[in-house]
């Protein structure tokens, strides 16, 4: 686990010994918070669910006022009738009469960020889904640690973002640059690495019935 | 942290380090940023609505699209779905060449909605033809009727399958056009018979309060109604509901569309998405001519809100494609082999393609 404090501290060597300009904690937190944002975003690492009552015969279930603004999309539902996940498809596959069928909901798929279909509907009002959602990391606020083990890995790429983003507003294009392309190779790994992690624990997840 | 226009503005400001507006102004900020989530909006899709078209008798109470203009800009005006140009099929070719006797929308026999309850007992024959969908409308997905799906055509094909396809007697709807009647003007083929069973509507203002419905089941005691199974939601989720749209013989259109105006409203996507949106506009900043002008970063700033689109549009179908198969259970996969192709034995004379010279 690395304190706030600490990140704060190495963004302020690294940025001052590259540059003349002197910025407040608080400006360095934001940026390290803006890393944060991007890499909530590129690695979808954290996940979180709410639960959405069923309606009978409802396929289309519009999430605005259940998800937090803090989410980035769907990434699967589990039902409480035959308590189990349901397996994504597309419209396509389910056919041009999907809406009619009814029974135990088998099949989800997504329309944009905030809209869900289930396939078949269920003809009465019984159980809730549960939908998972990757979303956005809690900011850190100072002296808060940083509390998820998860981030230590993490910590070298908030700092490239930190410095990359101080350099941008500095007015240094060349160095902000310069650690844009590191703060992005290290996003990238990290970004396999997550994924590699949640399709692992999905396909275990599916398997176990 | 709820984004608004106001606290985007102030982010590009401080990024700028421009805070006070000397070289770029709010009100050109502002410009920029509606633009950059208009973009984003219309490049990843990333806003799915659903549109009803009411499969009830048409109404209208404007004619032209000025008419139209000063109904939206006068508060308390109510505007119908409609034009008003004439009100049954015989007087279509009526003045053929004037402002209104061409066109090929309506007919629209009722000015108002609560007239359409006086079709039947004077037989006045009602259908619905065309509708003209909101502007915001990116894209149509898919449309349906009844719960079927309703197949796009485009008019020349449709005027092969039936010459006089735009004439016809309601019935029930099987194709649509998008091409042809008008921008964003949607035509069911044949025209639905305006017979979908909405709810009747006692007074004329405040919220749904209860149903004469009876087979309708009552959850809780007290409140205001919510929501009534066989409806569907629609077009926000902010607000009490004043009209459930039934699904039975109703004509749903499902769209992407762009976000609402940012003058009047926040930001509908989520706020992490929102700096994507900045960077179009510092992107917009940076290219100006003029003392704050740096286009190496300004192209950055681009580069930065492609890479948001192309994750973003990813993203969106990749939810659909991740698992295909559960362990031990094998069910139906839908691309077996992906990119590979079918399986085929091996080919016993080397390998495929080669040219020897």
């Amino acid at each position: 686990m690395i304190p706030l404090s600490q990140i704060i501290t190495n963004v302020r060597i690294r940025h001052e010994s590259e540059s003349s300009i002197r910025w407040l904690n608080a400006d360095i937190q934001e940026s390290i918070n803006d890393g944060l944002d991007d890499l909530s975003e590129v690695t979808r690492f954290y996940e979180r669910h709410v639960s959405v009552p069923m309606s009978s015969r409802r396929t289309y279930y519009d999430l605005r006022g259940f998800l937090p603004e803090t989410a980035l999309g769907v990434t699967s539902i589990w039902s409480s009738v035959q308590e189990d996940w349901l397996e994504p498809r597309t419209a396509r596959e389910l056919g041009s009469r999907w809406e009619q069928a009814e029974g135990s909901p088998q099949h989800f798929f997504t329309r944009g960020i905030y809209w869900f279909a289930i396939w078949p509907r269920p003809a009465i009002t019984t159980g809730y889904l549960r939908v998972y959602f990757a979303g956005q990391a809690p900011h850190f606020t100072y002296p808060q640690a940083v509390l998820m083990d998860l981030l230590d890995d993490m910590v070298p790429a908030l700092e490239e973002y930190a410095l990359y983003d101080l350099a941008a507003q500095d007015g240094e294009t060349d160095r902000a640059l310069f650690h844009f392309v590191d703060y992005s190779r290290r996003s990238d790994i990290l970004a396999k690495e997550v994924e590699r992690r949640i399709v692992t624990s999905r396909v275990l997840k599916m398997g176990i019935r | 942290m709820s984004f608004d226009l106001e606290s985007a503005v102030v982010k590009v400001q401080k990024r700028l380090d421009d805070e006070d507006g000397v070289v770029w102004t709010e009100a050109e900020l502002q410009m920029y940023i509606q633009d950059g989530y208009d973009l984003f909006c219309r490049r990843t899709r990333c806003l799915f609505d659903i549109w009803v078209v009411e499969n009830t008798p048409q109404v209208g109470n404007w004619s032209t699209d000025l008419e139209r203009f000063l109904l939206e800009q006068s508060p308390g005006k109510g505007l119908t779905d409609e034009r008003l140009h004439f009100t049954a099929d015989i007087e279509r070719n009526k003045r053929v060449g004037g402002l209104v006797g061409g066109s090929t929308e309506g007919p629209t026999p009722a000015t108002s909605p609560h007239e359409g309850a006086f079709f039947d007992h004077f037989e006045q024959p009602a259908k619905v033809a065309t509708s003209r969908l909101p502007n915001s409308i990116v894209d149509i997905i898919r449309v349906t009727w009844d719960e079927l799906e309703v197949y796009p055509e485009n008019s020349p094909d449709m005027r092969m399958q039936d010459l006089q396809y735009e004439r016809r007697e309601g019935g029930d709807p099987r194709h649509f056009t998008f091409d042809k009647d008008g921008f964003k003007t949607l035509r069911l083929v044949p025209p639905a018979r305006a017979d979908a069973d909405y709810d009747t509507v006692s007074g004329s203002w405040g919220t749904m309060t209860q149903t004469t419905d009876t087979t309708v089941t009552i959850v809780g005691s007290y409140g205001i109604l919510r929501e009534i199974d066989g409806a569907f939601p629609s077009w926000g989720p902010h607000g009490t509901p004043t009209r459930q749209h039934p699904a039975a013989k109703n004509i749903s259109v499902e769209v992407s569309r762009l976000g609402r105006p940012l003058s009047q409203y926040g930001f509908e996507i989520p706020s992490i998405y929102v700096k994507f949106i900045i960077f179009w506009a510092m992107r917009r900043a940076l290219q100006k001519n003029g003392p704050g002008q740096d286009l190496k970063l300004s192209k950055h700033y681009e580069d930065r809100f492609e890479m948001g689109v192309a994750r973003m549009r990813t993203r969106l179908r990749k939810v659909n494609k991740e698992i295909v198969l559960s362990m031990g259970s094998m069910r139906a996969q839908p691309e077996p082999f992906g990119n590979m192709g079918d399986p085929t034995l091996p080919y016993p004379y080397g390998p495929r393609g080669r040219r020897f010279s």
